[in-house]
C-alpha cells in the first residue's frame, strides 16, 4: 500500500511523561521518540500501568509533559491555543459520562463547541458536519435518543461519532473496546481503521486487544519498561518485540495465531 | 405574571380585585392606606420572591452541573450557612468590633458580608473538590463546612446580647417582606450583574455536562468556567441570603422539577426556564405563607422545607438515573 500523503502530524521528541506532585516528579516513561503521517491507524499497546493512558493524556494536554517536545503540523503543543487544539486533536476517554439529559444528536453536537459561537449555536454547516458524522459511523437512527438509554457499544460509536464531528486532524482515543463483546470490539476496530483511511485522518488507539491490532493497525507502539518500539505489526512480529511486551515466563507469543497464549511448557 | 398578581392580590388586609388593579394601573385608590400596601409593601415583596426564587433555583442549577452531582445546591454545599456565617459575624459579632456598627445594620453591609462569607465557603469547598474525585465525599465536605459555620454562630450567639440574637434569628426565618424600595434597588442592581455574567457560561456548562476532560478537549477554559460559576453562585446567593434570610431547599428542588418537566439538559433552555419555575414556585410559596391565617405570615422558611424536602426524598426514592 503506498501512501498518497506523506505529511507529518504528529511529531514527539524526546518525551517525559508523568506526574507532578509536591513530593517531586515521578517519571512514567523517559525518552519517547516517533513521528505519525497522516491517514494512519495507531494501535498503542502495553501492560497494565505502563503509561499508555499517561501516554495519551500527554499527547492531547490534558495532562502537562516533564520534558521533551511534541509536535503538531510543525507546530509546538503548548504553542496551541485551547481552541485551536480543539480543532487538532478530539478525545475518545474511557471514564464514564456523569449523568444528564442529553440526546445522542447533543452529545455529538457538543464536538461542535470548538467552531460554534459564544453561546454555542449551531450553523448550517455544524449541523451538516453532525449529520455526516452519525452517517460515517451509522448511528443516524439514535439521533434523538437519550444517551444513558445506549448500549456500551452504541455509545461507544456516538463518542467516535462526536470526536469526528469536532473534525480534526487526530483522534485520540483510549481502551475503546475495552467494556464491548467480541463482536462489537471488530466492529470497533473495523470502523476506526475505515476512518483512518477514508477520512485521512489519525487515529491512535490503546488497547490490550493484541490480536484486533495486529490485524488492524498501520502501526504499532509498543510500550515497555525500557522503551517505546515503534513499527508495523508484521515486522514487529517477525524481529520479535511484540513479545517483549509481557516479561512473563506463564505466556508466550504465537506467530501463527497472532496472539497471546499460555505456555504449556 | 398570573402567579405575581395572585401574590399581591393577597395578604393580611383584603384589599378588592378592582380596587387592585386600580392601583396598579391608574395609580388611584379610594383608600389611601391600600395604595401604600399595595405600592411600598406587596409589590416589592412580589418582585424580591421572583429574585430570590430565580437566583436561588439558577445557583442550584449551577452548582449541580459543576459537581456534576444531583444533590448539590447552595444551601447542602454550605454555602448558604457561609453567607449565614458572614451575616453573623456582622450582627452578632458588631459588639465586639463596635466600631463597625453604624454600617453593620444597614443591609448593603449584610450583602457584603453574606456575599464574602458565601464565596469563601464555596472556594474552601471547591479546594477540598478538587483534591478529592469522589463528589460523595465533596458533599460530605461542603456539610461539615456548614456545621463548622454553625458552630462558629453559636459560639458568636453565646457571646452576644439579647437583641442582637433576636435581629439574628428572625432574620434566619427567612423573609421576603422587609425591603423598601431602596434596598430592592440595591438588591435588583447586584442581582442584574450576576445573572448578566451568566451568558458567559452557558457553553462552558453545557460541554461540562460530558466531564472536565471532555470539556477541556473541546477548547473549555476549565479554571475560567469554574471560578466565573463560583462568582456568580456566592453573588447570587450572598445576596439573596442578606437580603433575606437562607431559604432553604428551592435551589436544590427547582433544578430538578424543570429537568423533569423540559427533559433536557441544554442550559441554553434550562437557564431560562428554571429561573421561571423558581420564580413562580417562589410566588405560590411566599402565597401559601400568608393563606393559613389572614392575621400574621409564616416564615417563607418553613414553607420552602415543607415543600422543598418530599421532592427530594421522592427523587431519591425513584432513584432516577437521569440526572
Amino acid at each position: 500500500m503506498i501512501k498518497k500523503n506523506k505529511h507529518i502530524t504528529l511529531k514527539i521528541n524526546n518525551l517525559t511523561i508523568g506526574y507532578t506532585s509536591q513530593k517531586g516528579q515521578s517519571i512514567v516513561a523517559s525518552g519517547l521518540n516517533m513521528r505519525v503521517e497522516k491517514g494512519t491507524f495507531v494501535c498503542l499497546l502495553g501492560k497494565n500501568g505502563i503509561g499508555k493512558s499517561t501516554l495519551l493524556r500527554t499527547l492531547s494536554n490534558i495532562q502537562p509533559s516533564l520534558d521533551g517536545d511534541v509536535v503538531l503540523s510543525d507546530r509546538n503543543l503548548y504553542d496551541f491555543s485551547a481552541n485551536e487544539l480543539a480543532q487538532k486533536i478530539s478525545l475518545v476517554l474511557t471514564e464514564r459520562l456523569p449523568e444528564s439529559n442529553l440526546t445522542v444528536f447533543e452529545l455529538i453536537a457538543l464536538g461542535r463547541q470548538p467552531y460554534t459561537n459564544w453561546i454555542g449555536k449551531l450553523s448550517e454547516i455544524d449541523i451538516e458536519k453532525i449529520n455526516l458524522s452519525m452517517k460515517q459511523t451509522h448511528i443516524e437512527h439514535l439521533s434523538n435518543s437519550k444517551f444513558y438509554e445506549l448500549s456500551d457499544g452504541q455509545l461507544q460509536r456516538v463518542l467516535i461519532s462526536r470526536a469526528l464531528a469536532q473534525n480534526t486532524d487526530i483522534i485520540i482515543l483510549d481502551e475503546p473496546t475495552v467494556h464491548l463483546d467480541i463482536q462489537h470490539k471488530m466492529e470497533t476496530f473495523q470502523l476506526l481503521k475505515n476512518l483512518a483511511e477514508e477520512l485521512d485522518k489519525t487515529i491512535i488507539v490503546s488497547t490490550h486487544e493484541i490480536h484486533q491490532a495486529i490485524q488492524s493497525a498501520d502501526l504499532l507502539w509498543l510500550m515497555t519498561e525500557e522503551n517505546l518500539t515503534v513499527g508495523e505489526p508484521q515486522q514487529l512480529i517477525e524481529n520479535g518485540n511484540i513479545e517483549k511486551l509481557f516479561s512473563s515466563k506463564n505466556i508466550i507469543f504465537n506467530k501463527q495465531q497472532q496472539q497471546f497464549v499460555i505456555n504449556k511448557n | 405574571m398570573f402567579f405575581w398578581f395572585l401574590n399581591i392580590s393577597l395578604g393580611s388586609v383584603s384589599i378588592p380585585n378592582d380596587e387592585l388593579f386600580s392601583i396598579l394601573f391608574k395609580g388611584e385608590s379610594s383608600k389611601e392606606s391600600w395604595k401604600s400596601i399595595i405600592l411600598n409593601y406587596r409589590i416589592p415583596k412580589g418582585i424580591t420572591a421572583m429574585l430570590v426564587g430565580s437566583g436561588l433555583s439558577i445557583s442550584g442549577l449551577l452548582m449541580q452541573t459543576l459537581f456534576r452531582n444531583p444533590l448539590a445546591g447552595p444551601f447542602v454545599l454550605g454555602i448558604s450557612s457561609g453567607a449565614s456565617l458572614g451575616v453573623a459575624i456582622l450582627i452578632l459579632g458588631s459588639s465586639m468590633i463596635g466600631g463597625i456598627s453604624g454600617m453593620a445594620f444597614s443591609n448593603f453591609g449584610m450583602a457584603i458580608a453574606a456575599s464574602l462569607g458565601a464565596f469563601l465557603v464555596l472556594s474552601a469547598v471547591l479546594i477540598a473538590a478538587n483534591k478529592v474525585r469522589n463528589t460523595m465525599s465533596i458533599l460530605i465536605i461542603g456539610l461539615m463546612f456548614g456545621s463548622i459555620t454553625s458552630a462558629i454562630i453559636s459560639v458568636l450567639s453565646y457571646f452576644s446580647s439579647a437583641e442582637q440574637l433576636q435581629q439574628f434569628i428572625f432574620w434566619g426565618f427567612g423573609s421576603l417582606g422587609n425591603l423598601s424600595w431602596n434596598e430592592l434597588k440595591v438588591f435588583i442592581i447586584i442581582f442584574t450583574i450576576g445573572m448578566s455574567l451568566l451568558v458567559f457560561i452557558i457553553k462552558p456548562l453545557n460541554s461540562l455536562l460530558l466531564g472536565e476532560n471532555y470539556a477541556k478537549s473541546v477548547g473549555i477554559n476549565l479554571k475560567f468556567t469554574r471560578n466565573l460559576t463560583l462568582i456568580i453562585t456566592s453573588i447570587l446567593t450572598g445576596v439573596i441570603t442578606a437580603f433575606s434570610g437562607p431559604i432553604a431547599f428551592v435551589g436544590l428542588a427547582v433544578p430538578h422539577l424543570t429537568k423533569l418537566i423540559f427533559n433536557t439538559s441544554n442550559h441554553k433552555i434550562l437557564i431560562p426556564a428554571v429561573a421561571i419555575m423558581g420564580s413562580i414556585l417562589m410566588l405560590v410559596a411566599d402565597t401559601i405563607a400568608q393563606l393559613p391565617t389572614s392575621e400574621f405570615t409564616l416564615p417563607i422558611n418553613a414553607i420552602t422545607s415543607l415543600f422543598g424536602a418530599p421532592i427530594v426524598i421522592w427523587l431519591l426514592v425513584r432513584k432516577i438515573k437521569i440526572y
